[in-house]
């Protein structure tokens, strides 16, 4: 690099640190001032904006490109997300794209090897695949998916092919906070935003480790101590973490036992007679579960969840949680007080739970009974961990039993708006739900005559090989069997392109246009910068040949009512684009036509979103977006609130517009606790709690590609307590084996490291494909979101050679 | 943990850093940056600096940052993205 650019990119970066330091000492920047576009410095350097290709927290960044090439990333100052800050991993966001072994080139399996084929052939072969048997197709997509992508998916299966088997990898991560919400609220997604951070007084975090793996929202309550305001930090975990450091209290609890505090706060609010009755009486009803266990339950009496509650005394929830009975009365205290606000905040740690919907019904509840609701500040918060679970996998709807904008399958007006709106014929949606993700793969990985009625799979944009619980049953066993097919769209080579049979490379992040939605109901919208290498192409156009294909060999199902493309489009002046010829996919702005379809589907649950070009121009907007008298775009913070949700009335003060019981009132919800599906005993003695680490985002397939994050984390361990490995014979760096019921794997321990497991817990990330420890765990999802549990199951640990020697660890049930 | 198999090209970046308030602190916390080869602190005003260097390893940058007592916090802001070497995924490649 010469003398004068690297002075020139040092002068622009002492000008980036330099700004943010301005905005933190009170510059006011004009967040809606118009993004202007991509513009050129005169180093050459061509800046455009893009949300960060990460997390559910959805950064804003500034990407520089020069000769072609990602050249810079920078925080977007007037990014009200992130204020013009990156966390660690956004070091490197960049740098994900350039990793020596992206694919670039269709590849078809023959005699067990990879060989090189055309688009053409490629797109033929899943045609063919379709044609096979249309009913045994499936479509596996992704929380990282953008929101055109998911919807061009959505609409090929369920409005071409009649067909409900799709799902997004967020089954794993986000379906039981999605059922949360709907058994509550009777809609889905957080009614607050990242502003509950700037006013909350107390923070409690329900197993999630925010320091690691949100980083730049953590910063955001640090920032606020630092600043010489209180915050109460209250870390709910069953392992200390980087979390834990900053914490005012940390409460470790027996895995699964969250159940039991959740009731045991409820309990003392009632006992206390300090919940409050005003809210509860205007704003709510209470619920119970059916049997079996479903997701709108049974409405029950006040008196009826007064009696329920009423075993969940703090003694009783000490003996269950391990948690002492006078933090339990803290806790509730806390949450009887009116003059302090409190924002719940949870994760993995709740949703990846055999009783997922039933903890996330829970602390909605406690906000709601204790009237911790409504303001800012006063939130239950469920984060997410992919960058647009919530705007593609849950908005776009994108699960088996969904359409788009939060209609359902099942019912007959639902399938009826979205015919109309995909103008096909009325009856084209079948009615019936599809597997989800667990049965699915169940399906697939079965033999054809035993009832595996899966027989191809086309995965887009995540990694099943490697996230999936259980893999051996659920994944690994599709290699023995002939007949099934496994389509993987990808960007490098993983541990599910290892066994596939047709590898299509795609284009990623900035090398496509794209939108995403983050955690706190952002739209996000970016253009391509970036050309993809080789003849790796964006997913949607994938999608669209395929339908387009099929079209061609005369599939019914990618003909509309009026017997034109499913996907037909046009340009400006009227004339249709053929968008499935790649050479013509640059001619119009695809992303456009179907984000400007999928919009139409927002209005019903008032999800409304901004209209492309409104979105183009802002760094995000959260929805729900309306039009004011003057023409301006208006965001909504908080929703259900009257004078920030466009739709409460006037007069309503809160109104949950989308009641399930259609009288305007949220659920109260009681729900028992239970032990996990899988707990420790002598054979198995140990809990196995997995996650991820801080420089690896989920399975590593980017993050180990960059040299500086696989230097300072290049493979997984067994993270032990202390005297567990000494009891074991081990030490740091010693092997050591995992085992499970389902499977083994041979692991290094690492000792007083960064996090603290107590005695009885061993905790394993998953971003290793050499490790995989998903081939020991459970999975057991929770019946009603059909999310698994990579939380809990129960293991022996013990040293390479050896024989487990662990205690195993006590139980509250004898 | 396996040693480090990879050597990456330095990269420009700027960060922005925060002192903690106790005035000894501070005055160390500055001098070691002063003293330190290699990296640019622009103007301090109140308690922030920002701060500019050119890395092999920005996290490493990073985490030493961290330890210095008298910084309260260490945030990103921009990043020079540049082409690594070829080298293997993993150390037994």
């Amino acid at each position: 690099m010469s003398m004068d650019r690297r002075d020139f990119l040092r002068t622009t970066a002492m000008a980036a640190a330099t700004a943010v330091i301005a905005q933190r000492l009170g510059a006011v920047e004009n967040t809606t001032a118009p993004h202007p576009g991509a513009t050129t410095t005169p180093d050459g350097i061509t800046w455009d904006k893009a949300p960060c290709r990460f997390c559910g927290t959805g950064c804003h960044v500034r990407v520089g490109v020069k000769d072609g090439r990602v050249v810079a990333i920078q925080g977007e100052q007037l990014a009200e997300v992130n204020k013009g800050l990156l966390c660690v991993k956004g070091y490197h966001v960049g740098g994900i794209l350039y990793g020596q072994d992206r694919l670039t080139t269709p590849m078809l399996r023959r005699n067990g090897v990879l060989e090189p084929i055309t688009w053409e052939e490629a797109i033929d072969v899943v045609a063919q695949r379709v044609l096979k048997d249309p009913k045994g197709f499936a479509f596996y997509g992704s929380g990282q998916w953008t929101i055109p992508e998911g919807y061009a998916a959505q609409k090929f299966m369920k409005g071409g092919l009649a067909n409900n088997h799709i799902e997004p990898n967020a089954r794993l991560c986000m379906a039981s906070a999605v059922t949360g919400y709907l058994s509550v609220y009777g809609v889905d997604e957080p009614a607050g935003c990242y502003d509950d951070l700037d006013a909350a007084d107390v923070v409690i975090l329900w197993g999630n480790n925010p320091a690691e793996m949100h980083p730049v929202l953590f910063s955001r309550i640090i920032d606020r101590r630092l600043k010489g305001q209180k915050v109460t930090l209250i870390d709910m975990g069953t392992r200390r973490t980087r979390t834990t450091e900053h914490a005012d209290e940390y409460l470790e609890f027996r895995p699964n036992s969250d159940l039991a505090i959740a009731n045991g706060i409820a309990h003392l609010l009632l006992q206390n007679n300090n919940w409050d009755r005003d809210f509860v009486a205007k704003y709510c009803n209470f619920r119970g579960d059916n049997a079996p266990l479903d997701l709108l339950g049974k409405a029950i009496s006040f008196e009826d969840y007064r009696a329920a509650l009423e075993p969940y005394t703090p003694e009783y929830v000490e003996k269950i949680s391990g948690i002492p009975a006078a933090k339990i009365r803290m806790l509730a205290e806390l949450f009887g007080r009116r003059d302090v606000r409190i924002t719940s905040l949870w994760c993995m740690g709740m949703n990846q739970h055999n009783r997922g919907t039933a903890i996330n019904r829970l602390v909605h509840s406690i906000h709601l009974l204790s009237g911790h609701f409504g303001r800012p500040g006063d939130a239950p918060t469920s984060l997410t961990g992919q960058p647009s679970a919530c705007g593609t996998a849950r908005e776009v709807g994108t699960m088996c039993n969904f359409l788009p904008g939060g209609r359902l399958v099942a019912n007959a007006e639902h399938r009826k708006d979205s015919e109309d709106i995909w103008k096909v014929p009325g009856g084209r949606i079948n009615p019936k739900s599809g597997y989800h993700t667990v049965q699915l793969f169940e399906k697939f990985c079965t033999p054809t005559e035993k009832g595996g009625d899966i027989h191809t799979i086309i995965v887009q944009v995540t990694n099943p090989g490697q996230s999936l619980p259980n893999l051996h049953k659920l994944f690994l066993a599709k290699k023995g069997l002939a007949d099934k097919f496994l389509i993987v769209s990808e960007v490098y080579p993983t541990a599910t392109t290892a066994i596939a049979d047709l590898v299509l490379p795609a284009a990623l992040w900035v090398e496509k246009n794209g939108i995403y939605g983050n955690s706190e109901r952002r739209t996000q919208q970016w253009f391509k910068q970036v050309e993809p290498p080789g003849q790796a192409r964006p997913d949607a156009w994938m999608t669209i040949a395929v339908a387009h294909r099929l079209f061609e060999l005369g599939h019914p199902g990618m003909k509309d009512r009026d017997g034109n493309f499913l996907f037909a489009m046009k340009d400006a002046a009227g004339r249709e684009v053929p968008v499935w010829d790649y050479a013509h996919y640059g001619d119009i702005n695809v992303d456009r036509a179907l984000y400007d379809e999928y919009r139409l589907f927002s209005f019903y649950k008032h999800k409304n979103l901004a209209p492309y070009d409104v979105l183009a121009q802002s760094r995000g907007l959260r929805w729900p977006v309306v039009q004011t008298a003057d023409g301006a775009w208006q965001e909504t913070k908080f929703r259900f609130t009257e004078g920030a949700d466009p739709f409460v009335a006037k007069g309503k003060g809160i109104q949950f517009y989308h009641s399930v019981t259609k009288d305007d009132k949220a659920l109260i919800w009681f729900c028992p606790y239970e032990p996990a599906t899988e707990e420790p005993n002598p054979d198995f003695p140990t809990w196995l709690c997995t996650g991820r680490v801080l420089e690896h985002w989920h399975t590593g397939t980017m993050t180990m590609r960059v040299p500086q994050l696989r230097n300072a984390m290049p493979n997984a361990y067994v993270e032990m307590n202390p005297e567990d490995a000494a009891a074991a014979g081990l030490g740091n760096g010693d092997l050591a084996v995992v085992e499970s019921r389902r499977g083994k794997i041979e692991l290094p321990v690492w000792v007083n490291g960064r996090a603290r497991p107590p005695r009885g817990t061993v905790f394993v990330p998953f971003f290793d494909e050499r490790l995989m420890i998903n081939e020991v765990t459970l999975g057991e999802p929770c019946p009603i979101s059909k999310e698994p549990d990579y939380k809990k199951c129960a293991v022996k640990v013990y040293r390479k050679g050896g024989e487990p020697i662990l205690p195993v660890p006590p139980s509250p049930h004898g | 943990m396996p040693p480090p198999v990879t050597t990456p090209e330095p990269v420009v970046i700027s960060l922005v850093l925060r002192l903690r308030e106790e005035d000894a602190l501070r005055t160390t916390t500055l001098a070691t940056l002063r003293a330190q080869v290699g990296l640019e602190l622009g103007a301090i005003r109140d308690s922030w600096i920002p701060l500019v260097a050119e890395t092999p390893d920005p996290r490493e940058l990073h985490r030493w940052l961290e330890s210095l007592p008298g910084l309260a916090s260490v945030d990103v802001a921009f990043v020079e993205v540049v082409p690594q070497l070829d080298t293997p995924r993993y150390a037994t490649e």
